[in-house]
Protein backbone atom coordinates (compact mmCIF):
# COMPACT_ATOMS: atom_id res chain seq x y z
CA UNK A 1 0.00 0.00 0.00
CA UNK A 2 2.72 2.21 0.79
CA UNK A 3 4.80 1.70 -2.38
CA UNK A 4 1.42 2.51 -4.36
CA UNK A 5 0.99 5.84 -2.29
CA UNK A 6 4.61 6.99 -3.58
CA UNK A 7 4.17 5.80 -6.62
CA UNK A 8 0.55 8.14 -6.45
CA UNK A 9 2.28 10.61 -5.48
CA UNK A 10 4.80 10.51 -8.43
CA UNK A 11 2.63 10.02 -11.18
CA UNK A 12 -0.94 12.34 -9.66
CA UNK A 13 1.14 15.31 -10.03
CA UNK A 14 1.52 15.54 -13.90
CA UNK A 15 -1.56 13.93 -14.22
CA UNK A 16 -3.32 16.81 -12.90
CA UNK A 17 -0.66 19.50 -14.60
CA UNK A 18 -2.22 17.12 -18.20
CA UNK A 19 -5.57 17.87 -17.09
CA UNK A 20 -5.20 20.89 -16.02
CA UNK A 21 -3.82 21.99 -19.68
CA UNK A 22 -7.02 20.58 -21.03
CA UNK A 23 -9.08 22.00 -18.81
CA UNK A 24 -7.69 25.67 -19.17
CA UNK A 25 -7.58 25.15 -23.01
CA UNK A 26 -11.13 24.48 -22.90
CA UNK A 27 -12.06 27.77 -20.85
CA UNK A 28 -9.84 29.75 -22.86
CA UNK A 29 -12.18 28.66 -26.02
CA UNK A 30 -15.61 28.52 -24.06
CA UNK A 31 -14.78 32.66 -22.47
CA UNK A 32 -12.09 34.12 -24.87
CA UNK A 33 -10.15 36.79 -23.39
CA UNK A 34 -10.24 40.14 -24.63
CA UNK A 35 -7.78 42.46 -25.36
CA UNK A 36 -7.71 45.65 -22.90
CA UNK A 37 -7.86 49.27 -24.04
CA UNK A 38 -4.07 49.45 -24.98
CA UNK A 39 -3.65 52.90 -23.24
CA UNK A 40 -5.14 52.20 -20.36
CA UNK A 41 -2.97 49.60 -19.03
CA UNK A 42 0.98 48.82 -18.44
CA UNK A 43 1.61 46.73 -21.24
CA UNK A 44 3.20 43.87 -19.32
CA UNK A 45 -0.12 43.46 -17.16
CA UNK A 46 -1.95 40.60 -18.53
CA UNK A 47 -5.66 41.42 -20.23
CA UNK A 48 -7.65 38.25 -18.63
CA UNK A 49 -7.19 39.44 -15.18
CA UNK B 1 -2.95 33.08 31.88
CA UNK B 2 -1.83 29.46 31.10
CA UNK B 3 -3.17 26.90 29.20
CA UNK B 4 -2.53 23.15 29.40
CA UNK B 5 -1.17 22.25 25.75
CA UNK B 6 -0.42 18.32 25.93
CA UNK B 7 1.08 18.33 29.57
CA UNK B 8 2.84 21.58 28.96
CA UNK B 9 1.94 24.99 30.73
CA UNK B 10 1.90 27.54 27.79
CA UNK B 11 1.35 31.49 28.46
CA UNK B 12 -0.69 33.07 26.73
CA UNK B 13 0.53 36.68 26.43
CA UNK B 14 4.39 35.53 25.72
CA UNK B 15 2.45 33.18 23.17
CA UNK B 16 0.91 36.57 21.80
CA UNK B 17 4.33 38.31 22.40
CA UNK B 18 5.83 35.73 20.11
CA UNK B 19 2.94 36.20 17.67
CA UNK B 20 3.54 40.53 17.78
CA UNK B 21 7.37 39.82 17.05
CA UNK B 22 6.51 36.94 14.31
CA UNK B 23 4.05 39.56 13.29
CA UNK B 24 6.36 42.40 12.85
CA UNK B 25 8.91 40.93 11.08
CA UNK B 26 5.92 39.48 8.31
CA UNK B 27 4.32 42.75 7.73
CA UNK B 28 7.87 44.33 7.20
CA UNK B 29 8.65 41.85 4.55
CA UNK B 30 5.57 40.77 3.57
CA UNK B 31 6.21 36.97 4.36
CA UNK B 32 3.97 34.56 6.35
CA UNK B 33 6.50 34.04 9.09
CA UNK B 34 5.73 30.34 9.21
CA UNK B 35 9.39 29.41 8.74
CA UNK B 36 10.05 31.44 12.28
CA UNK B 37 7.44 30.66 14.18
CA UNK B 38 6.66 27.13 13.77
CA UNK B 39 10.68 26.10 14.83
CA UNK B 40 10.79 28.79 17.98
CA UNK B 41 7.11 26.85 19.60
CA UNK B 42 8.89 23.68 20.73
CA UNK B 43 12.15 25.32 21.46
CA UNK B 44 10.75 28.31 23.83
CA UNK B 45 7.51 26.72 25.01
CA UNK B 46 8.11 22.80 25.05
CA UNK B 47 5.08 22.35 22.91
CA UNK B 48 5.33 19.15 20.97
CA UNK B 49 6.65 19.47 17.61
CA UNK B 50 3.49 18.19 15.84
CA UNK B 51 1.14 20.49 17.68
CA UNK B 52 3.26 23.19 16.83
CA UNK B 53 2.89 22.49 13.09
CA UNK B 54 -0.72 22.21 13.00
CA UNK B 55 -1.44 25.23 15.51
CA UNK B 56 1.22 27.71 12.88
CA UNK B 57 -0.62 26.33 9.87
CA UNK B 58 -4.26 27.33 11.30
CA UNK B 59 -2.99 31.03 12.48
CA UNK B 60 -1.50 31.80 8.87
CA UNK B 61 -4.94 31.35 7.46
CA UNK B 62 -5.39 34.63 8.50
CA UNK B 63 -2.31 35.73 7.75
CA UNK B 64 -2.33 34.01 3.95
CA UNK B 65 -6.58 35.38 3.57
CA UNK B 66 -5.10 39.37 4.34
CA UNK B 67 -2.68 38.68 1.67
CA UNK B 68 -4.21 36.77 -0.94
CA UNK B 69 -7.50 39.60 -0.87
CA UNK B 70 -4.57 42.62 -0.92
CA UNK B 71 -2.64 41.11 -4.19
CA UNK B 72 -5.93 40.10 -5.92
CA UNK B 73 -6.72 43.88 -5.83
CA UNK B 74 -3.57 44.63 -7.45
CA UNK B 75 -3.98 41.99 -10.07
CA UNK B 76 -0.61 40.40 -9.44
CA UNK B 77 0.38 36.95 -10.44
CA UNK B 78 -0.56 34.57 -12.49
CA UNK B 79 -3.71 32.87 -11.90
CA UNK B 80 -3.32 29.74 -14.62
CA UNK B 81 0.18 28.77 -12.30
CA UNK B 82 -1.99 28.76 -9.14
CA UNK B 83 -4.30 26.38 -10.81
CA UNK B 84 -1.95 23.83 -12.17
CA UNK B 85 -0.15 23.94 -8.30
CA UNK B 86 -3.25 23.82 -6.63
CA UNK B 87 -3.63 19.99 -7.46
CA UNK B 88 0.26 19.06 -6.45
CA UNK B 89 0.04 21.32 -3.23
CA UNK B 90 -3.11 19.52 -1.91
CA UNK B 91 -1.63 15.87 -2.65
CA UNK B 92 1.83 17.26 -1.55
CA UNK B 93 -0.05 18.22 1.74
CA UNK B 94 -1.61 15.12 2.55
CA UNK B 95 2.17 13.55 1.59
CA UNK B 96 3.50 16.08 3.99
CA UNK B 97 1.42 15.11 6.84
CA UNK B 98 1.44 11.55 6.49
CA UNK B 99 5.11 11.57 6.31
CA UNK B 100 5.40 13.54 9.55
CA UNK B 101 2.80 10.49 11.60
CA UNK B 102 5.84 8.07 10.43
CA UNK B 103 8.23 10.01 11.82
CA UNK B 104 6.55 11.12 15.24
CA UNK B 105 6.33 6.92 15.29
CA UNK B 106 9.66 6.27 14.57
CA UNK B 107 10.57 8.00 17.39
CA UNK B 108 11.33 11.68 18.83
CA UNK B 109 15.31 11.86 18.03
CA UNK B 110 14.76 10.90 13.95
CA UNK B 111 11.84 13.44 14.19
CA UNK B 112 13.77 16.18 16.12
CA UNK B 113 16.46 15.46 13.29
CA UNK B 114 14.35 15.61 10.13
CA UNK B 115 12.45 18.83 11.02
CA UNK B 116 14.95 20.75 12.90
CA UNK B 117 17.22 19.97 10.09
CA UNK B 118 14.25 21.25 7.34
CA UNK B 119 13.77 24.43 9.49
CA UNK B 120 17.86 24.91 9.16
CA UNK B 121 18.05 24.58 5.62
CA UNK B 122 15.42 26.69 5.19
CA UNK B 123 16.22 29.12 7.22
CA UNK B 124 20.08 28.95 5.44
CA UNK B 125 18.66 29.82 2.34
CA UNK B 126 16.71 32.70 3.54
CA UNK B 127 19.33 34.11 5.20
CA UNK B 128 21.97 33.75 2.08
CA UNK B 129 19.00 35.49 -0.29
CA UNK B 130 18.74 37.91 2.28
CA UNK B 131 21.94 39.03 2.62
CA UNK B 132 23.12 38.46 -1.38
CA UNK B 133 20.51 41.00 -1.92
CA UNK B 134 21.92 43.39 1.00
CA UNK B 135 25.16 43.39 -0.04
CA UNK B 136 24.30 43.66 -4.00
CA UNK B 137 25.88 47.00 -4.77
CA UNK B 138 24.43 46.95 -8.70
CA UNK B 139 20.88 46.47 -9.39
CA UNK B 140 20.36 43.05 -9.79
CA UNK B 141 18.47 42.81 -13.30
CA UNK B 142 14.84 40.70 -13.63
CA UNK B 143 15.83 37.50 -15.02
CA UNK B 144 14.44 36.73 -18.45
CA UNK B 145 11.99 33.36 -18.98
CA UNK B 146 12.91 32.26 -21.71
CA UNK B 147 17.11 31.42 -20.25
CA UNK B 148 15.41 30.30 -16.54
CA UNK B 149 15.77 26.67 -15.88
CA UNK B 150 12.67 25.64 -15.14
CA UNK B 151 10.98 27.13 -18.10
CA UNK B 152 13.61 25.34 -20.47
CA UNK B 153 12.72 21.94 -19.01
CA UNK B 154 10.88 20.14 -22.17
CA UNK B 155 8.28 17.67 -20.61
CA UNK B 156 4.56 18.15 -22.63
CA UNK B 157 2.30 19.25 -21.98
CA UNK B 158 2.89 22.90 -21.76
CA UNK B 159 1.08 26.09 -20.97
CA UNK B 160 1.89 29.91 -21.89
CA UNK B 161 1.78 32.06 -19.06
CA UNK B 162 0.85 35.08 -20.65
CA UNK B 163 0.38 37.50 -17.43
CA UNK B 164 4.10 36.95 -16.41
CA UNK B 165 5.47 36.85 -20.07
CA UNK B 166 6.18 33.03 -20.66
CA UNK B 167 5.28 31.58 -23.75
CA UNK B 168 5.89 28.06 -22.87
CA UNK B 169 6.00 26.05 -19.20
CA UNK B 170 6.03 22.12 -18.50
CA UNK B 171 2.75 21.87 -16.91
CA UNK B 172 3.85 18.74 -14.78
CA UNK B 173 6.95 20.44 -13.81
CA UNK B 174 4.39 23.39 -12.34
CA UNK B 175 2.59 20.43 -11.00
CA UNK B 176 5.44 18.94 -9.37
CA UNK B 177 6.80 22.03 -7.76
CA UNK B 178 3.09 22.48 -5.85
CA UNK B 179 3.49 19.23 -4.74
CA UNK B 180 6.88 19.58 -3.50
CA UNK B 181 5.12 23.14 -1.56
CA UNK B 182 2.91 21.32 0.08
CA UNK B 183 4.64 18.46 1.25
CA UNK B 184 7.08 21.63 3.24
CA UNK B 185 3.58 22.81 4.69
CA UNK B 186 2.60 19.46 5.46
CA UNK B 187 5.46 18.06 6.88
CA UNK B 188 7.22 21.54 8.46
CA UNK B 189 4.05 23.39 8.75
CA UNK B 190 5.16 26.50 7.12
CA UNK B 191 3.43 28.37 4.14
CA UNK B 192 6.33 27.83 1.45
CA UNK B 193 6.41 31.49 0.13
CA UNK B 194 9.85 31.53 1.37
CA UNK B 195 10.91 28.83 -1.12
CA UNK B 196 8.47 29.67 -3.63
CA UNK B 197 9.45 33.18 -4.52
CA UNK B 198 13.22 32.25 -5.26
CA UNK B 199 12.05 29.23 -7.35
CA UNK B 200 9.30 31.67 -9.65
CA UNK B 201 11.95 34.50 -9.87
CA UNK B 202 15.22 32.67 -10.99
CA UNK B 203 13.96 29.41 -11.59
CA UNK B 204 10.76 30.36 -13.93
CA UNK B 205 11.98 33.41 -14.53
CA UNK B 206 9.20 36.02 -13.22
CA UNK B 207 8.91 39.41 -12.66
CA UNK B 208 8.98 39.69 -9.29
CA UNK B 209 6.00 41.73 -8.29
CA UNK B 210 4.14 38.85 -10.02
CA UNK B 211 6.16 36.49 -8.25
CA UNK B 212 4.71 37.92 -4.56
CA UNK B 213 1.14 37.85 -6.54
CA UNK B 214 1.50 34.18 -7.72
CA UNK B 215 1.22 31.18 -5.41
CA UNK B 216 -0.80 33.36 -2.21
CA UNK B 217 -3.91 31.44 -3.40
CA UNK B 218 -1.92 27.67 -3.16
CA UNK B 219 -0.90 28.89 -0.06
CA UNK B 220 -4.27 29.65 1.22
CA UNK B 221 -5.14 26.37 -0.15
CA UNK B 222 -2.32 24.72 1.29
CA UNK B 223 -2.25 26.14 4.83
CA UNK B 224 -6.79 25.47 4.70
CA UNK B 225 -6.20 21.88 4.08
CA UNK B 226 -3.44 21.32 6.30
CA UNK B 227 -5.00 22.70 9.09
CA UNK B 228 -8.12 20.25 8.45
CA UNK B 229 -5.57 17.41 8.08
CA UNK B 230 -3.73 18.14 11.30
CA UNK B 231 -6.94 19.08 13.05
CA UNK B 232 -8.29 15.74 12.23
CA UNK B 233 -5.23 14.26 13.72
CA UNK B 234 -5.41 15.99 16.86
CA UNK B 235 -2.91 18.21 16.17
CA UNK B 236 -4.35 22.05 16.31
CA UNK B 237 -4.64 24.22 19.56
CA UNK B 238 -7.12 26.92 18.40
CA UNK B 239 -6.71 28.86 21.61
CA UNK B 240 -2.79 28.87 20.86
CA UNK B 241 -3.61 30.01 17.55
CA UNK B 242 -5.85 32.51 18.43
CA UNK B 243 -2.99 33.91 20.73
CA UNK B 244 -0.85 34.13 18.13
CA UNK B 245 -2.75 35.99 15.35
CA UNK B 246 -3.87 38.51 17.80
CA UNK B 247 -0.33 39.44 18.17
CA UNK B 248 0.71 38.38 15.22
CA UNK B 249 -2.02 41.04 13.60
CA UNK B 250 -0.68 43.89 15.67
CA UNK B 251 2.67 43.11 14.93
CA UNK B 252 2.10 43.09 11.28
CA UNK B 253 0.82 46.47 10.96
CA UNK B 254 4.03 47.52 13.68
CA UNK B 255 6.02 46.32 10.96
CA UNK B 256 4.30 48.13 7.86
CA UNK B 257 4.87 51.32 9.29
CA UNK B 258 8.83 50.09 10.81
CA UNK B 259 8.93 49.59 6.62
CA UNK B 260 8.57 53.56 6.02
CA UNK B 261 11.15 54.48 8.69
CA UNK B 262 13.93 52.02 7.43
CA UNK B 263 15.99 51.59 4.40
CA UNK B 264 15.56 48.85 2.30
CA UNK B 265 19.20 47.73 2.86
CA UNK B 266 18.96 48.09 6.83
CA UNK B 267 15.61 45.73 6.41
CA UNK B 268 17.05 43.32 4.49
CA UNK B 269 20.30 43.12 6.92
CA UNK B 270 17.98 43.13 10.26
CA UNK B 271 16.00 40.09 8.61
CA UNK B 272 19.14 38.97 7.95
CA UNK B 273 20.19 38.61 11.41
CA UNK B 274 16.56 37.64 12.79
CA UNK B 275 17.13 34.38 10.03
CA UNK B 276 20.37 33.37 11.87
CA UNK B 277 19.28 33.85 15.49
CA UNK B 278 16.78 31.79 14.56
CA UNK B 279 18.97 29.07 12.48
CA UNK B 280 21.38 29.29 15.69
CA UNK B 281 18.40 28.20 18.29
CA UNK B 282 17.42 25.82 15.82
CA UNK B 283 21.06 24.29 15.75
CA UNK B 284 21.56 24.44 19.48
CA UNK B 285 18.54 22.61 20.13
CA UNK B 286 19.22 20.05 17.29
CA UNK B 287 22.88 19.60 18.74
CA UNK B 288 21.60 18.94 22.48
CA UNK B 289 19.33 15.56 21.19
CA UNK B 290 21.81 14.36 20.28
Amino acid sequence: VRALYVIGCLLLPPAWGALSVVLLRAIDKRWPRKPPPEAKRPPDLEYYL
Amino acid sequence: MTIDVSGVAVSLPLLALCGLVVGVVAGMFGIGGGFLLTPLLPIVFRVPSAIAIGTSLCQQIGIAMVAFLKHRGYRHGEPRMDFIMLGGSLLGVDAGTRILALLAASGARRMTLVLDGGYALLLLFAAVLTLRGAFHTQAVPEPIPAQALLSRIRLPPYISLPAVGIPRASAPIIAWLGFLLGALSGLLGVGGGVALLPVLVYGFGFPIRHAAGTGILVLLATVTFGTLEHALAGHVDLRMALAILAGSSLGAQLGARLTARLSSRALRIWFAVLLLITLTTVAVHLVRQY
